[in-house]
């Protein structure tokens, strides 16, 4: 009983995050192994990338709106109009860009590779590709990955360019602020380090939510339900790490900045 | 006759050693035969094809296919190996994203990277008319496929790539009458189209085994129960073997 217990909630995550760090050991050395999968790595590059382009544009804009208002909304009361737009521009590149892109991307790109490992692997496309001499984590995995590296990064860049250009609409055109204050304080207060910041973390975020959810697809059992279950935990561990590793690499970054 | 493939007290546990699903297996496919590998289901007979194929480390015991001990091998070297090996696997296992003319041609993409679109184009054409498909239906997905096209695909697949083995996991499990038939001529005339290939059929349909096997082996509970010619097994007096070849017929 106690062992069982033991096995369960302490040996088999254990043993999960060790297969979890080979596979990802293989995983990335396999993107610069030959044969380099260009028209893979250009067609998951517009998965993850451009199909979401749509997505990232609806949320980028309505977080920039309700975050334009509500901050409006407090710092109006205080006289402090004037700094809605560094405030919101402060915190849509340097936490909440990166964040909401992390997160967006991870439940829509990371939740279909995940269901369609799982789904070639049930279905014995995955060994197919092993009998016919071709190594499956490279083909399938790397290019994956890479992908979600490259493109999550620009995706976030999209979602602060719409953010700040849906907060500039409501802040000068509807909330009255005087639109060469609203520029002149973000100029001010913004760095573009904090940009680039936000880009470094959202890269650091595809690394993990393509290498977990590839991981979660690449070993599912059980058919139908293993592939349910594959892309479940795939995106739910994914967006929670999203959150997770925010923090530690924001204090990284800050520490960074500290020791240079 | 000299052996395709070479199976040295084969064992496998998934468990460290607890319950053996292998326990044991000595086998010696013979070069050029049509095998059968039958037996009921849970015998351990894809476990048997997985380690044929490399895909599955023994417990214990020697893999030898074509000459070649498969366990010295890297993983690199095995991947390499694989080529020699064409699978026709139970489901077909066909890429989703791809058409029957692209599922044929991709492990030319992989491994004849001299040959142009054009030739890759006429190989995979070939393949997939030897197999029995027709060229109008070249450019669906599996999707849209029915289940016996998908069968001729996996096979021109398996083909692509003249391989020296053959093997099949379970080609006709889930089929009708006709289209097992249909699948059973499909194998004989592929292994019977060039001289020296060795195919090897893991199945549970023994009346198979007569119609196209020249060798039969029958697995129990991880063992060989029996092997030798199809006709050894009908003056068989092994009650499993009996059960097995007295299966399908009508009771008066």
């Amino acid at each position: 009983m106690f062992l069982s217990l033991f096995q369960k909630r302490f040996l088999d995550p254990v043993e999960a995050a060790g297969r979890f760090f080979i596979f990802s050991r293989y995983a990335l050395a396999s993107i610069f192994q030959k044969p380099f999968r260009y028209a893979e790595i250009l067609k998951y590059i517009d998965f993850v990338g451009n199909q979401s382009i749509g997505i990232i544009l609806l949320t980028g804009a309505f977080t920039g709106l309700a975050l334009t208002f509500q901050i409006w909304v407090g710092f109006s009361l205080l006289g402090a109009g004037d700094l809605v737009g560094p405030t919101v521009a402060l915190a849509i590149t340097r936490e909440i860009g990166p964040v909401l892109t992390g997160l967006v991307i991870s439940a829509r790109a990371g939740g279909a590779m995940a269901a369609q490992l799982g789904t070639m692997r049930v279905s014995e496309q995955i060994d197919a590709l092993e009998v016919m001499g071709i190594e499956p984590i490279q083909y399938l995995v790397g290019p994956r990955v890479l992908a979600c590296v490259l493109a999550t990064p620009l995706l976030c860049a999209v979602f602060d360019f719409m953010a700040m250009l849906a907060s500039y609409l409501l802040s000068v055109h509807f909330l009255g602020l005087d639109e060469g204050v609203y520029w002149e304080r973000i100029q001010l207060w913004v760095q573009p380090s904090y940009v680039i910041e936000g880009l470094v973390k959202t890269a650091i975020f595809g690394l993990f939510f393509g290498l977990f959810c590839t991981f979660r697809g690449f070993y599912t059992t059980g058919g139908a339900r293993g592939v349910g279950e594959s892309t479940n935990r795939g995106v739910v561990v994914s967006m929670v790490m999203v959150i997770v590793l925010d923090y530690f690499v924001s204090n990284f970054i800050r520490f960074y900045y500290v020791v240079t | 006759m000299s052996a395709a493939i070479e199976l040295t007290n084969l064992k496998k546990s998934f468990d460290g050693g607890k319950e053996f699903v292998l326990k044991g297996i000595n086998l010696s496919i013979p070069k050029g035969s049509i095998t059968m590998i039958i037996g009921f289901s849970g015998t351990g007979k894809s476990v048997l094809m997985k380690h044929i194929l490399g895909l599955m480390k023994p417990t214990e015991g020697r893999v030898r296919v074509l000459d070649k001990e498969i366990g010295d091998m890297s993983r690199h070297e095995r991947l390499k190996f694989r080529v020699n090996l064409g699978v026709m696997f139970q489901y077909s296992a066909l890429f989703d994203d791809m058409n029957a003319l692209e599922n044929v041609m991709f492990p030319m993409f992989e491994h004849k990277k001299s040959m142009s679109q054009n030739d890759m184009e006429g190989v995979a054409s070939t393949k997939l008319k030897q197999a029995g498909y027709e060229e109008k239906h070249f450019f669906k997905l599996p999707a849209e496929m029915s289940g016996g096209m998908r069968k001729r695909v996996a096979l021109a697949r398996a083909l692509a790539l003249d391989p020296e083995v053959l093997l099949y996991d379970e080609p006709t499990t889930g089929l009708d009458p006709i289209l097992t038939e249909m699948v059973d001529e499909l194998i004989y005339d592929t292994h019977h189209s060039k001289k020296g290939h060795t195919s090897v059929v893991i199945s549970h349909d023994l009346h198979a085994a007569f119609r196209i096997g020249d060798y039969v082996v029958m697995l129990n509970e991880g063992k060989v129960l029996k092997e030798g010619k199809p006709e050894e097994f009908l003056n068989s007096s092994d009650p499993l073997v009996q059960k097995f070849v007295n299966t399908g017929v009508r009771k008066k």
